[in-house]
C-alpha cells in the first residue's frame, strides 16, 4: 500500500483487493475519487486526508499543506450533457456533465438552481414552477419568457429531443409559456405562487423519486469552478449559451432509454 | 390528526390533478377571508353551533359545489391561506387590515373577494386603508348578532370602500346561499 501525494491529489496504490477496493468506495464518494486505470491507481481528493488516514492506520498518508490554495479558475465548457442530480454522499446532490468525452464535469445542485432559477430553494416541488420549467426567474420579462420558450421548445420537441419524457416535458413548456405569456393568467399564477410561498412547504405534487433536472443539457457554459480528480468542480455558472454550428444549428442532445451514451442532433 | 381537506378546495383539486397549489389557483375565482376571532366561536348559530362551526360547514358545501373555484383565507391575530378549504386558527384579535394586505396578492383582473366577520376589526382605519387599495371590490357579510350595529355598520362601509355590496346573515343562518346570492 503506498499513499503519495501529487499535484494536489492523493495516489492511492494497493494490490487488488475486493474488500480494500468496497471500504474505500463505501468511505469515500465517487466525487471524491476516480480509478486510474492506466496507472492503476486510486486519485483521491485530498479533502478525505482524514477519511485515508482512517483507512490506511499503518500507511504513512503524507499531510496536505495548510497553506494549500484551492485554485478558483474560469473556464469556458464545451457541456454535451448533464445529468440528473443526485446525492453522492457529498452532503450536496449534484449532477455530472459530459464534456469532452468524459464525464469531468460537476455542477452541485445549488449551482444549477442559482443559475436557473435565480436562488436555492430546496421545498418539494420547488423545481416544479412555470418559470423553471422555462429555465426563467421569477422576475423574467415577456421578452424573456418568449426567448425562455422558444430555447425550451427547441431542446425538448419530441421530433428532435430523445429523451424518454420528451413528450411530456414540451407539454409542460407549451403549458408553462400559455400562462406566462398571458399577462392575466401570469397575474393569476404568480399570486398562486405567493400564496403557496406563504404555507411555507410546498405539498408534495411531485413524486419523491424526482431529482432535480437543470432544463438545459448542453452548450457553450463559462463557469468558475476548480480542478480536482481530473473533474472541474462549477462553483458559479456565469453564462449558458446554445452550442450552434456554422449553419446556425442548435445542438440538442439527449439520452435516450437503452443507449450507452448521450445522443446529438444539429436542429 | 391528520389535515381535513375539504372537497372540492384548492388542495383536494391539486391533489387529485397532481399539480400545484399555484397552477390549481389560476381557475380560482373567488378569495373569501373568514374571521375566526374567538367572537366566532359563540354558540348562537343553528342548532346551538358555533358560527365558526356553521361558517366551516357552509364553506365546504359552497366549496364542493364550486370545486376549485374558492381560496379560502383566515384571519384572527395572524392571517392564514388556508388551501384545505377549512378556515382556522381561533384566535383573539381581528385584524382584519392585515388579513386584506395579505390577500391583495391575488387582486389580479377578474377576482372576487368576499369578507366574512362578525365584529369590528382591531384596527378600523388600517382596514379600511387596506380595502381602497384594492382594484377588485371587496363584498363583505355580518356575521354576527343582529344588534350589533358597529360590526355590521363598519363592514357596510369597508365594502363601500372598495366599490362592493354589504350583506348581513345574522349568526351564520345561511352563509353558503348569500355568498351564491354575491356571485350570481
Amino acid at each position: 500500500m503506498t499513499v503519495i501525494l501529487r499535484n494536489n491529489t492523493y495516489h492511492v496504490q494497493f494490490p487488488y483487493d475486493p474488500m480494500m477496493v468496497q471500504m474505500l468506495k463505501n468511505n469515500i464518494p465517487a466525487s471524491g475519487r476516480k480509478w486510474d486505470n492506466n496507472a492503476k491507481i486510486w486519485q483521491v481528493d485530498t479533502q478525505y486526508e482524514s477519511t485515508l488516514r482512517q483507512l490506511f492506520p499503518n500507511d504513512k498518508v503524507p499531510p496536505v499543506a495548510t497553506q494549500a490554495k484551492v485554485l478558483i479558475e474560469t473556464r469556458v465548457i464545451d457541456l454535451r450533457y448533464v445529468g440528473q442530480v443526485k446525492d453522492r454522499g457529498m452532503g450536496e446532490t449534484t449532477a455530472f456533465g459530459y464534456s469532452e468525452g468524459q464525464w469531468s464535469v460537476i455542477f452541485p445542485e445549488k449551482v444549477l438552481r442559482m443559475w436557473f432559477e435565480g436562488f436555492v430553494d430546496n421545498t418539494p416541488g420547488a423545481s416544479d414552477s412555470f418559470y423553471s420549467v422555462l429555465g426563467l426567474q421569477k422576475s423574467a420579462s415577456q421578452d424573456e419568457i418568449k426567448t425562455g420558450y422558444r430555447r425550451m421548445a427547441r431542446q425538448w420537441h419530441p421530433d428532435q429531443c430523445r429523451e424518454a419524457n420528451a413528450a411530456e416535458i414540451f407539454m409542460r413548456i407549451k403549458e408553462a409559456y400559455d400562462i406566462l405569456s398571458n399577462a392575466n393568467k401570469k397575474a393569476r399564477y404568480d399570486a398562486g405562487l405567493m400564496l403557496e410561498a406563504s404555507l411555507g412547504i410546498t405539498p408534495p405534487v411531485q413524486n419523491e423519486c424526482d431529482n432535480y433536472r437543470a432544463p438545459l443539457r448542453c452548450g457553450l457554459v463559462m463557469a468558475d469552478g476548480r480542478e480536482g480528480l481530473g473533474r472541474f468542480w462549477v462553483s458559479k455558472i456565469l453564462a449558458w449559451e446554445d452550442l450552434t454550428d456554422s449553419f446556425g444549428r442548435v445542438l440538442v442532445a439527449s439520452w435516450p432509454l437503452g443507449a450507452s451514451k448521450p445522443v446529438e442532433l444539429w436542429a | 390528526m391528520a389535515e381535513q381537506i375539504v372537497k372540492g378546495s384548492l388542495a383536494q383539486i391539486a391533489k387529485d390533478n397532481n399539480k400545484s397549489i399555484a397552477q390549481t389557483f389560476l381557475s380560482c375565482d373567488v378569495i373569501v377571508i373568514v374571521d375566526t376571532s374567538g367572537s366566532m366561536g359563540s354558540l348562537d348559530s343553528r342548532d346551538g353551533q358555533s358560527r365558526y362551526k356553521v361558517a366551516c360547514n357552509e364553506l365546504a358545501r359552497l366549496q364542493g359545489t364550486l370545486p376549485g373555484k374558492i381560496a379560502v383565507i383566515s384571519f384572527s391575530n395572524t392571517v392564514l391561506f388556508c388551501p384545505s378549504g377549512v378556515p382556522f386558527n381561533l384566535d383573539s384579535g381581528t385584524h382584519m387590515d392585515k388579513a386584506l394586505d395579505f390577500a391583495r396578492v391575488a387582486d389580479v383582473p377578474d377576482m372576487r373577494f368576499i369578507l366574512i366577520s362578525d365584529g369590528e376589526p382591531t384596527d378600523e382605519s388600517s382596514a379600511l386603508t387596506a380595502a381602497r387599495k384594492y382594484k377588485n371590490k371587496i363584498d363583505t357579510i355580518y356575521v354576527g348578532p343582529e344588534n350589533e350595529k358597529a360590526g355590521q355598520d363598519f363592514l357596510k362601509r369597508l365594502a363601500k370602500a372598495s366599490g362592493g355590496q354589504a350583506l348581513q346573515d345574522f349568526k351564520v343562518n345561511a352563509l353558503g346561499s348569500n355568498i351564491q346570492k354575491l356571485l350570481a
